[in-house]
């Protein structure tokens, strides 16, 4: 009898101490960035040389997930305009793909998400993931990595946006 | 029993073990996030302990309260009193703009500064002076012939005004804007503050944070988040706490136009080499500048410009009147006077080795590579211990690399200095007839320097080494931020050097491996031998 509770404690133990790993509850996190750091390690990036390159090769569809007040300033040439906060409602939406004269996007097709530098593209990679899309990337650093990359290679829908004037300074 | 005991423990220390492991944080190397242990501190008086060190009130003197015509006027009564200080700053490189500086890897001694140095924002400020000396703290330079040694000049109240009245005009060659009341001005006068050194220092370039990336407006009362030193909350320190100051000579010296590792204002002046109280974070000391940790973003307040492409500049809408468009935040990204920018925010620094001495392009040099290194900065890992090549041997240093595309000479392959401004049209200033040919042809007869009469426009880098906007211990960088493998580390593209954590040899590794897999084979042939040998070993007890 002692010789089996010897065996068996240790063992239940162990049980539990692996059970009580196994976390099914909501996670919490300290900050967006924790989640970031942790959402990050399985979404796949892409670099602004290597899209850049790609752009003039592959069939990719690129799609800004800033808000329009930061798109219309500059953005990616080709890139499609889907905040965040509706691109579930966008993705299967034929009426908006047929407007942006597009076909609407395969759940196998290349998707690059841009924002400003990376990180809401992180977070939106999973909601896509979620609704069945399988090839989709982030660009690395965002829109502020290509524009410095590649300051010329830019739109801008001007009619949009709202200039504050002329530059002061020293000069 | 006893063995059985033991067999299980077996099973649960590994697996305690593999848990403790893979449920590791990042930071939980050296560094404590939570209750970082304070740096060392001293020659330095705690804001608690400080004394308000009350200038006399000026406001009783009779000489400030007559009624002053020019400017010229209350720097002649400043020096009625405070006499002979107009020598101090005649000597100072406020007013001289211009420095003796042994530049690395040459000879020659050469007389370089704000006076004749080409960059890569506004370029240059020959041909233009009448607007770009809104930063020297003279009246009246507007062309060659400025008098440097008329002591009236020197203006006094663009450092000492604290009344917050005081401003210097636009293209008027460093004289105030009209309507100044000077009574009040000169009698509020006082020891320098923030918003007295930030009016150039934050504004240089065209724009606040326009060039350093870590001196910013918002500086002037900021939280930890920006700056740790100068928080209002916190110690709340000012520019001079630092840049200490007697007889108007001035600790520090912009490091992106100094080419020589003297009088320098440093960490170490306040914090000793050994800051902290942890011997390897000490010893990181001697190859890594404290600001490398300690300042892991910058601009972190407002953006700062990344990219300047001049090549761009001089588009026009239809009815010629100038074109200004702005970025997602606010930042010009294009104005037709000056060309296409990007600006940045909470930007991750560039890495350098870096041991204080650089070496600059003049306007007189031939140009060999491209893009033009508009200043070097010296260093390499191998410049340590006796291979020293300066005072301070090299150390991995954060710097804000800024970008540019600006005009050249493609025959003579040398920079040229175009005359940017002027207040009429047809004197060949480009920012107001938008004819480059014009206004390189007459900046450089300006400098007395020759032209081929072609331009194009070249690449061009030049590296600011950050000091400011220092962040608190617990947003400083930890041990895996650089010690990882990584693509993403900090120091993923410093090359040529050991780091552990980063590099690998496959050889060493292959090694280990190979320990690891005989010393577990190890493992199981005695343990097997003893499970096959068991009986007998009981056996031989028990008899």
């Amino acid at each position: 009898m002692k010789y089996n509770l010897l065996i068996k404690i240790p063992l239940i133990l162990s049980l539990i101490f692996f059970i009580s790993c196994s976390n099914n509850e909501v996670k919490h996190y300290n900050s967006v960035d924790d989640k970031i750091a942790e959402v990050s390690i399985d979404a796949i990036s892409i670099k602004v040389e290597d899209l850049h390159a790609l752009l003039d090769t592959a069939d990719i569809l690129v799609i800004d997930v800033r808000e329009g007040f930061e798109f219309n300033p500059g953005y990616i040439p080709v890139a499609v305009n889907i905040p965040r906060g509706v691109i579930e409602f966008k993705m299967g939406n034929d009426a908006f793909w047929e407007n942006q004269m597009l076909y609407p996007p395969t759940k196998d097709g290349a998707i690059v998400l841009v924002c400003k530098k990376g990180k809401r593209s992180i977070l939106t990679i999973n909601a896509l993931k979620e609704l069945g899309y399988t090839n989709v990337r982030y660009l690395k650093g965002g829109f502020k990595s290509w524009e410095t990359k590649y300051p010329l290679e830019q739109e801008k829908n001007l009619e949009l946006t709202h200039d504050t004037g002329e530059e002061v300074g020293g000069c | 029993m006893k063995r059985l005991l033991y067999i299980l423990s077996i099973v649960i220390i590994p697996q305690f073990i593999v848990y403790m492991v893979i449920t590791r944080t990042d930071n939980q190397c050296v560094i404590n996030k939570e209750g970082p242990t304070e740096l060392k501190v001293e020659n330095y008086t705690r804001k608690a302990d400080r004394i308000n060190i009350m200038v006399a009130d000026h406001s009783k003197f009779e000489i400030l309260q007559q009624e002053f015509e020019r400017p010229q006027d209350v720097t002649l009564a400043c020096l009625s009193c405070h006499t002979e200080r107009h020598h101090e700053l005649m000597a100072n490189n406020h007013w001289t703009w211009e420095r003796s500086e042994k530049l690395a890897g040459r000879d020659s001694i050469v007389s370089l500064g704000k006076k004749n140095i080409i960059n890569n924002f506004c370029i240059g400020i020959n041909g233009s002076e009448k607007t770009c000396v809104r930063c020297h703290i003279g009246y009246g330079w507007g062309d060659k012939e400025f008098d440097f040694t008329k002591k009236e000049n020197i203006d006094c109240l663009v450092c000492h005004d604290q009344s917050g009245l005081y401003k210097k005009g636009k293209g008027v060659s460093g004289m105030p804007v009209e309507g100044l009341n000077y009574n009040i001005i000169s009698q509020s006068v006082g020891s320098p503050k923030r918003e007295n050194c930030g009016i150039c220092h934050y504004w240089g370039g065209g724009g606040n944070n326009v060039k350093h990336g870590d001196l910013d407006k918002a500086m002037n009362s900021c939280s930890k988040d920006v700056d740790v030193h100068m928080a209002i909350e916190g110690e709340d320190m000012s520019c001079i706490a630092c840049h200490t100051t007697e007889n108007h000579v001035i600790k520090g010296k912009l490091y992106a136009l100094s080419s020589e590792d003297k009088n320098r204002a440093t960490c170490e002046q306040c914090h000793t080499d050994k800051p902290h109280n942890d011997k390897v974070l000490n010893n990181h000391g001697d190859r890594i500048a404290c600001q490398t940790c300690h300042i892991p973003e910058y601009a972190k307040a407002n953006s700062t410009k990344m990219v300047w492409d001049w090549s761009t500049a001089g588009r026009l809408n239809d009815d010629g009147s100038q074109i200004h468009e702005s970025d997602a935040d606010g930042n010009h990204n294009y104005l037709s006077i000056k060309g296409t920018f990007v600006y940045n925010d909470h930007v991750k620094p560039e890495y350098m080795w870096f041991n204080g001495l650089a070496d600059h392009v003049l306007i007189t040099d031939s140009i060999t590579s491209i893009p033009i290194q508009m200043n070097t900065l010296m260093g390499s890992y191998d410049d340590k211990g006796e291979n020293c090549e300066s005072t301070s041997c090299s150390k991995i240093w954060p710097v804000k690399v800024h970008r540019g595309k600006q005009p050249w000479d493609p025959i003579l392959r040398k920079l040229v200095q175009p005359k940017l401004w002027s207040k009429n049209k047809g004197d060949s200033a480009y920012w107001v007839d938008f004819d480059w040919s014009n206004s390189i042809t007459a900046g450089m007869k300006y400098t007395d320097l020759p032209y081929s009469g072609e331009y194009d426009f070249v690449e061009t880098e030049m590296y600011w080494p950050l000091n400011h906007q220092v962040s608190t211990a617990a947003k400083a960088l930890q041990c895996t931020d650089c010690h990882t493998s990584s693509e993403d580390g900090r120091l993923a593209e410093l090359k040529g050097f050991y780091l552990p954590g980063r590099d690998h040899y496959d050889f060493i590794e292959y090694i280990g491996i190979l320990l690891v897999l005989l010393t577990a084979a190890g493992v199981i042939i005695h343990g097997g031998i003893r499970i096959v040998l068991r009986k007998n070993c009981l056996h031989s007890k028990e008899e």
